[in-house]
């Protein structure tokens, strides 16, 4: 009792605040116009991190939105750019890891979010204590995912099998390879959105390396892939036999915005850029990140258009234009291609990147990170 | 100006009209104040005397209630000052609920999912220096058992001329290695082929799965792979169809299947106009056991007419499937079943309601 007194409380002296922030802009805007405006709930951002988090563990399921493989990058913190003052957020975790190797349709991955994303659109919460207070979302907020790398790649599967009619509808897979229901259509009711940050839905060639014996380069490879060729990095080449768009139905559940990064990593890692296809975010090829239709290691420039080129050298209008009308999977729709690389997209360690204008991009936002981006957009 | 400090007649004056134009718009619950919660963008009206203070929480409350009665969709409609997102967001949903779940519009051929999925994937790798590329593909993504995978590859070269060359190849699966290819240029045109028989009985490949053709060529000091799927979908089309304009007004397309083993399986089809405009797709997964059945393949009246485009109609693609990891996909069929001249009037111009969905 007394813990709800208290959380009553807090939650009343976090809309006072707002209250108060609502004076100040109202007393600028007594006019009818503003009184016309539509109460509106809480933002809910509910968290699906990508490959290679222990995310059983929820504290390291937090911790991958705010660590970073480079120096340049530390003590940033997603969070810290996403949420306004009455936005509340949710950890969704799953074992990611190589060790686990869990393709993307498991009960342990697939599954495992569906369950977590319909346990926090009821109000119970992350099972994590915030650091930053009073932001556990409740069943009454407004509902939106953020997903990251193969988190993307989840959502792409999960959101696929959402709808009646869909090949996998309500089903992921155990390690016995029988089919278990789950709960996909109930995760995904009420989600108004998918954000895709480098999101892996067409996988990346770093997948194809490791798996075809290619990836030299050990150092790189130990970071952000396992050495081993395992499912969980099986199913992430680029490869149609082993994308989610292959094993989805006609709809997805939920629109998804796709965001992409096009910026080498800083210092010696950088080189993996020169591993992978067209433009990249120095893990996952531009074209997978933004759900292109067609091979996902197209040579895709920042501007999301693949050209001729002479030399290396882009000449004529495109031969491809990664437009809305020309993704892979449904309802998935460009917001932005933004010079991030793959580490700051998760951890908001590029506080204002530049960006390249594309079409049928999404502009609020424009010059915030990825996540500012979305707390532009969304408000 | 502060609100606090607002004269006291005019702020009832803001109150009164407030409370006329909520009720005008929609149909207001009845006020329950405890459950008070304000939401930050909202305009306030605000006084420090207290006899004012109840009045303004009544309002605020049946304000919050009235909005709460919305789903979230209906509340950001109803925003005056909305984002890109959110102007994209609302198309999106009223783009999506205009037709049943099953069904989606497509406006191109080339949107066509089910032309997506059995699409050629041709894939081009660069070397380190991105002085060549490799390209290579393979006449299919689905085969049966008794099929001859055709794999074809070239180098070329940063002036996109392709190169005379060598390629050394291995077909691998989760199940171990399955031996080589040779890859030959049979007419002097540097695209190099390849013919694998999957009924060669030396290479094991006969149980369903994905299995990859890696292709190397040393020189260039490059490698990618093309990947298939063997298929034993155990369900294939008898071509008996059957077709009804229903009750509801959508058009209803039968379709006979022959089941050879129970299962679970997809069946997704396409419907074009006899001249050639794409109309949508439509989708179904049944449980089915041994035997033939009928499949229901119904297309929403309301995508029909807004594809304007009167019949008669053609069932342009049908892609069956068995529902295991990965799934087993039949080859491509192509029925060309047509419909009887329908008018784009007898279908229904009904939207699909959706509504409780975001509730």
């Amino acid at each position: 009792m007394k813990k709800q007194l208290g959380s009553y409380l807090t939650e009343l002296a976090k809309k006072s605040a707002a209250i108060t922030s609502s004076l100040v802009l109202g007393s600028t805007l007594v006019a009818g116009a503003t009184l016309s405006a539509s109460a509106q709930a809480d933002n809910c951002y509910i968290m699906v991190h990508g490959h290679g988090t222990k995310g059983t563990d929820k504290t390291e399921a937090r911790d991958s939105w705010r660590t970073s493989h480079f120096s340049q990058y530390q003590g940033s913190d997603f969070m810290s750019h996403l949420l306004g003052p009455t936005d509340n957020y949710a950890i969704v975790g799953y074992d990611s890891t190589d060790e686990a190797g869990f393709p993307y349709w498991r009960d342990e991955t697939a599954g495992e979010i569906a369950r977590q994303m319909v346990s926090i659109k009821q109000g119970n919460g992350d099972g994590l204590t915030h650091d930053e207070a009073n932001t556990q979302c409740s069943a009454n907020d407004d509902f939106w995912v953020v997903s990251h790398s193969q988190g993307a790649q989840q959502m792409v599967f999960m959101a696929g099998n959402a709808t009646s009619g869909s090949p996998y509808y309500n089903t992921a897979f155990t390690a016995s390879g029988s089919a278990k229901t789950v709960p996909y259509s109930q995760a995904f009711e009420g989600i108004l959105g998918i954000f895709a940050l480098g999101g892996a839905m067409g996988g990346t060639e770093g997948a194809d390396r490791v798996c075809n014996g290619s990836w030299t380069d050990d150092v790189i490879n130990l970071l952000f892939l396992g050495r081993d060729c395992n499912p969980s990095v099986e199913w992430l080449q680029t490869n149609d036999s082993y994308l989610a768009r292959n094993l989805i139905g006609s709809n997805l559940a939920a629109p998804l915005y796709a965001m992409g990064g096009y910026k080498s990593f800083p210092g010696f890692e950088g080189i993996t850029a020169g591993f992978l296809t067209g433009e990249d975010d120095g893990y996952i090829n531009l074209a997978s990140q933004m759900g292109c239709a067609g091979s996902p290691k197209r040579n895709l420039w920042d501007d999301l258009n693949e050209y001729k080129t002479f030399f290396g050298i882009a000449y004529g209008s495109p031969k491809f234009r990664c437009n809305n009308s020309n993704k892979g999977t449904p309802r998935t729709y460009n917001m932005a291609s933004v010079y991030t690389d793959h580490d700051a997209e998760r951890n908001g360690g590029i506080n204002s990147p530049s960006y390249v204008n594309v079409e049928n991009g999404i502009s609020c936002g424009n010059g915030r990170n990825m996540a500012g981006r979305i707390a532009s957009c969304t408000q | 100006m502060k609100l606090k400090y607002l004269p006291f007649p005019f702020a009832m004056i803001l109150i009164t009209w407030f409370v006329i134009s909520q009720e005008s718009e929609v149909a207001i619950p009845e006020a329950t104040p405890q459950v008070l919660k304000v939401a930050p963008a909202e305009p306030l009206v605000w006084d420090n005397q207290e006899d004012n203070l109840d009045k303004v929480t009544l309002v605020k409350a049946v304000q919050r209630n009235s909005d709460e009665t919305l789903n979230p969709i209906e509340r950001i409609r109803k925003m005056s000052n909305k984002t890109e997102l959110q102007v994209a967001l609302l198309d999106d949903h009223d783009n999506f609920t205009r037709y049943p779940p099953e069904n989606r519009r497509i406006t191109s051929a080339a949107q066509d999912p089910i032309t997506q999925r059995y699409a050629i994937d041709e894939r081009t790798t660069l070397n380190e220096d991105q002085s060549v590329g490799l390209t290579v593909w393979s006449d299919k993504k689905f085969y049966l058992e008794d099929d001859t995978v055709i794999v074809h590859a070239f180098i070329q070269d940063a002036e996109g001329k392709k190169i005379t060359t060598e390629f050394q190849t291995e077909i691998i699966s989760d199940l171990g290695k399955h031996g080589a290819l040779k890859l030959i240029d049979d007419n002097n045109d540097q695209i190099y082929t390849a013919q694998l028989k999957l009924s060669d009985s030396s290479r094991n490949i006969d149980k369903p799965g994905i299995y990859k053709v890696l292709i190397q060529n040393k020189e260039h000091e490059i490698l990618d792979g093309i990947t298939f799927t063997l298929s034993k979908p155990d369900i294939a089309l008898t071509y008996n169809f059957r077709e009804k304009i229903t009750a509801s007004g959508d058009l209803l397309i039968e379709a006979e299947v022959d089941v050879s083993q129970n299962n679970r399986f997809y069946i997704q089809a396409s419907l074009y106009s006899s001249t050639h405009v794409p109309v949508g797709v439509t989708q179904s997964t049944q449980e089915l056991t041994s035997g033939k059945h009928w499949i229901p393949l119904q297309f929403a009246g309301l995508m029909i007419q807004d594809a304007q485009e009167n019949g008669p109609y053609v069932l342009q693609q049908v892609s069956l499937a068995k529902v295991t990891m990965p799934m087993q996909r039949a080859p491509l069929v192509n029925p060309g079943f047509q419909t009887d001249a329908y008018r784009l009037d007898e279908f229904s111009n009904n939207t699909y309601n959706e509504q409780d969905k975001l509730n």
